[in-house]
């Protein structure tokens, strides 16, 4: 009975992979193909997929950090690495990372939400309703997480494989003809931004302390982003194809604008928006509930508790005044921007920091041992 | 009061829970700002006119009126209702209609979206961008220039069908591809594009008669403004510079140098452009390739047709046709209309994005200029019953 006790807050190879995946394909989903277009002027297709490729290497050095450091959150090796202060240093840093990702993405959904489904329903309503939900959620421990991620993952990857393959009736493939006329400048300086709206796989630096097999983190964490690349990169071909990069700088949600222009023969949907938005609400929740369990865990981590479940419910508050924060959708904008450039020291340069420590460490102990 | 036996037998937990589950069928039963269906006024069309004042449109809805198309009653009086208003911009107009009808206002089922010749005159790019930015509007609504008033279309009522609309519709969605007199269909979505990367475009033009209408020809569109018309034989002789075209006839006379007028039907169409992109100038080049049969035969030749003097002949002479039909497309729109129609610039585009970004400004002259170059292949393979 004590070891059934222990495995409670344990979780599969398979529910990593699916965190992981339901982590990356959120809000960010809707919007990323217009982001890709701002940035490029004769093909995005070639920056998301090198992008894409960029962020399997970050999520193997990331996991490889994790493999080093078995049964363990990059909270405690962080702090067995670079020392105490610098530790609740970095675990200070990703609890405003992941707090203003909780606040932008449940904002980002509340919009789009307002846009389409509710639209005479307070945005403060929307909000409140989905923290109240997640905190239901989140204050069982990352099992019941992992489990609701488990069940949605396949819903989210099939309802978003339907929309593509309808899309096809508007795909007109001579759209690509240029795609290789590379301008490599333009590439370099297109991939950061690309790269961040593929910010969620850095749950990887946490999740796995939980893992019932900590050796297959590598593997795991290897496929789970790798759907979700392969689902970018097939949202990136689609909307280029359907809508052509010029167009895309002016839509604001470019894959829902795919959802509104399918047509049914004998028309017995003529909305597959709507339809497509119900689905998005389940991959926005998945990565919401997962932000929500990471800034509840590492604010506890950060004061030095144990149990993490009052904050749950502290949190909720601070992340409903941090989401009502933006005016409009021109500042929601901005703070998603700000969101990123705080991720991209969360995925990159922490974990480099911190391999680079480790290699020190190893070398000096390997020393110590010689003489 | 004393609480009666059946009730107090059950535990105070379950009739809570009854309570909840009763009061939650009462209080939860529906959306606040639900409307009923019977209260929608489904808009089939929208017609945009020139208003009577500066600066003003009419804007025309053409209302649905299920229960007298359906049900019990239906068949009876009209089974639609055409509200027009005049106000200075699509918002205010919808406001306005608001005063005048015992419904509100849907827009998810707009078929067509008819543009008066004289507001198109002007130009439609103003009044496109509430469509498009509109959440309820889908993309698949086709796009109509009318000659004359675009609102006294929907006065006419097609015995067909049960709606203008959805006649104009219908026409396009079944027979606008079995047919190459009607221009290729342009939707929202494809207008929008057209319109956001600054191209000419045609649009379907739609003429109306006593108490008829007729889909051909197509208004020619520089700037966004109306410039012309094409009528429905340019029509089909510039689908050539199309990818969509499917299948067409061709008529061509003294084949085989006999007086005779002979109808060529291409079964099998594969068009392609393809240009050849310099410095700073740009060819065309047209790869055609047609099979087909001999469908009419005026003079009567008997026992001519099936000889291959006759089908060698058919077939150069049919090369010469498309060939001089497509000169004299390029011409026009090089020379009388100066617009590019065809859309070929959005081609180049597609096949060399970098050329057309630094040659875009001058796109308008270096078209002027470009040639084109003709690969065609035509097999007549059958000649019908008769030889």
């Amino acid at each position: 009975m004590m070891e059934r006790g222990k495995d409670r807050d344990r979780i599969s190879g398979i529910q990593v992979v699916a965190i992981i995946s339901s982590t990356i394909i959120g809000a960010g989903i809707m919007s990323f193909p217009n982001n890709v277009a701002h940035k490029v002027t004769v093909d995005g297709t070639i920056v998301v997929v090198l992008s894409g490729l960029l962020v399997l290497a970050i999520t193997f050095m990331i996991a490889y950090l994790a493999k080093k450091f078995p049964q363990s959150t990059i909270f405690d090796y962080s702090s067995s690495l670079v020392g105490r202060f610098l530790g609740k240093g970095i675990t200070g840093i990703m609890l405003i990372y992941f707090l203003l990702v909780s606040a932008s993405v449940v904002r980002i959904f509340a919009n789009v939400i307002k846009l389409f489904l509710l639209e005479k329903t307070p945005i403060e309503i929307i909000i409140l309703s989905f923290l109240i939900l997640s905190t239901y959620l989140v204050k069982n421990g990352i099992n019941p997480i992992a489990r609701i991620c488990e069940a949605f993952f396949p819903i989210i990857i099939i309802s978003l494989s339907i929309l593509l393959i309808l899309s096809l009736q508007n795909f007109n493939i001579k759209e690509f003809y240029s795609m290789w006329q590379i301008d490599v400048f333009e590439i370099i300086k297109a991939i950061p931004t690309t790269l961040l709206s593929y910010l969620g796989f850095e749950v990887l630096l946490i999740i796995p302390a939980f893992m019932m097999e900590p050796d297959k983190v590598i593997k795991c964490g290897i496929i789970g982003t790798g759907v979700a690349v392969i689902v970018y990169i097939a949202t990136e071909v689609m909307t280029m194809g359907v809508f052509t990069l010029e167009d895309l700088r002016y839509l604001l949600y470019p894959t829902l604008e795919l959802a509104k222009s399918i047509s049914f023969p004998g028309a017995f949907a003529e909305r597959f928006d709507i339809f497509y938005a119900v689905f998005w609400v389940l991959a926005v929740f998945t990565t919401f509930a997962v932000y929500h369990y990471l800034s509840a865990y590492s604010l506890t981590r950060l004061i030095g508790l144990k149990n993490y479940r009052p904050f749950c419910y502290l949190l909720m508050p601070i992340i409903y005044f941090i989401s009502l924060l933006p005016k409009n959708i021109s500042y929601v904008q901005q703070i998603s921007k700000l969101v990123s450039y705080f991720g991209a020291i969360v995925v990159i340069v922490i974990p480099l920091f911190l391999l680079s420590a480790a290699a020190i460490r190893k070398r000096r102990v390997k020393l110590h041992e010689d003489t | 009061m004393k609480i009666p036996e059946y009730i107090a037998c059950f535990s105070k937990r379950f009739l809570l829970i009854v309570i909840i589950i009763i009061a939650n069928n009462i209080f939860l039963s529906g959306c606040w700002d639900m409307v009923e269906l019977e209260d929608r006024g489904f808009a089939l069309g929208v017609a945009l006119d020139k208003g009577e004042k500066e600066g003003e449109i009419t804007v025309t809805y053409q209302i649905a009126l299920p229960s007298k198309m359906y049900g019990e009653k239906g068949g009876e009086g009209k089974k639609v209702m055409n509200i027009s208003t005049m106000a200075p911009n699509i918002s205010r107009a919808n406001k306005q209609i608001l005063a005048r009808m015992d419904k509100v206002l849907n827009l998810e089922h707009i078929q067509v979206l008819i543009f008066g010749e004289e507001l198109a005159r002007e130009g439609i790019s103003d009044y496109i961008d509430f469509f498009v930015r509109d959440i309820n509007m889908r993309r698949k609504t086709h796009i109509i220039v009318s000659k004359g008033k675009a609102r006294e279309a929907f006065d006419i009522t097609p015995p067909t069908s049960l709606s203008t609309s959805q006649y104009i519709s219908d026409i396009i969605r079944l027979n606008e591809e079995r047919m190459q007199r009607i221009s290729t269909d342009v939707d929202l979505l494809k207008l929008s594009i057209n319109i956001r990367e600054r191209s000419d475009y045609l649009l379907t033009e739609l003429t109306m008669g006593e108490d008829d209408i007729t889909l051909s020809g197509a208004a020619v569109f520089k700037d966004n403004k109306l410039i012309g018309f094409l009528d429905a034989d340019e029509v089909r002789k510039m689908k050539w510079f199309t990818s969509e075209i499917t299948s067409a006839t061709i008529i061509v006379k003294d084949v085989a140098d006999m007086k005779d007028e002979v109808v060529f039907e291409a079964m099998n169409v594969d068009s392609r452009v393809v240009p050849v992109i310099q410095k700073d100038n740009v060819k065309f080049k047209l790869n055609i390739r047609i099979e087909g049969i001999v469908a009419e035969e005026k003079q009567l030749n008997y026992s001519n047709t099936h000889t291959q003097k006759f089908l060698s002949s058919l077939e150069k002479k049919v090369e010469e046709q498309i060939k001089k039909d497509c000169m004299e497309m390029l011409n026009k729109a090089q020379h009388k209309f100066e617009t590019d129609f065809f859309n070929l610039g959005h081609l180049v585009k597609q096949y060399d994005a970098r050329w057309w970004l630094e040659n875009s400004n001058q796109w308008d002259d270096i078209f002027k200029t470009a040639t084109l170059d003709f690969e065609i292949e035509v097999y007549a393979r059958a000649i019908g019953l008769i030889e």
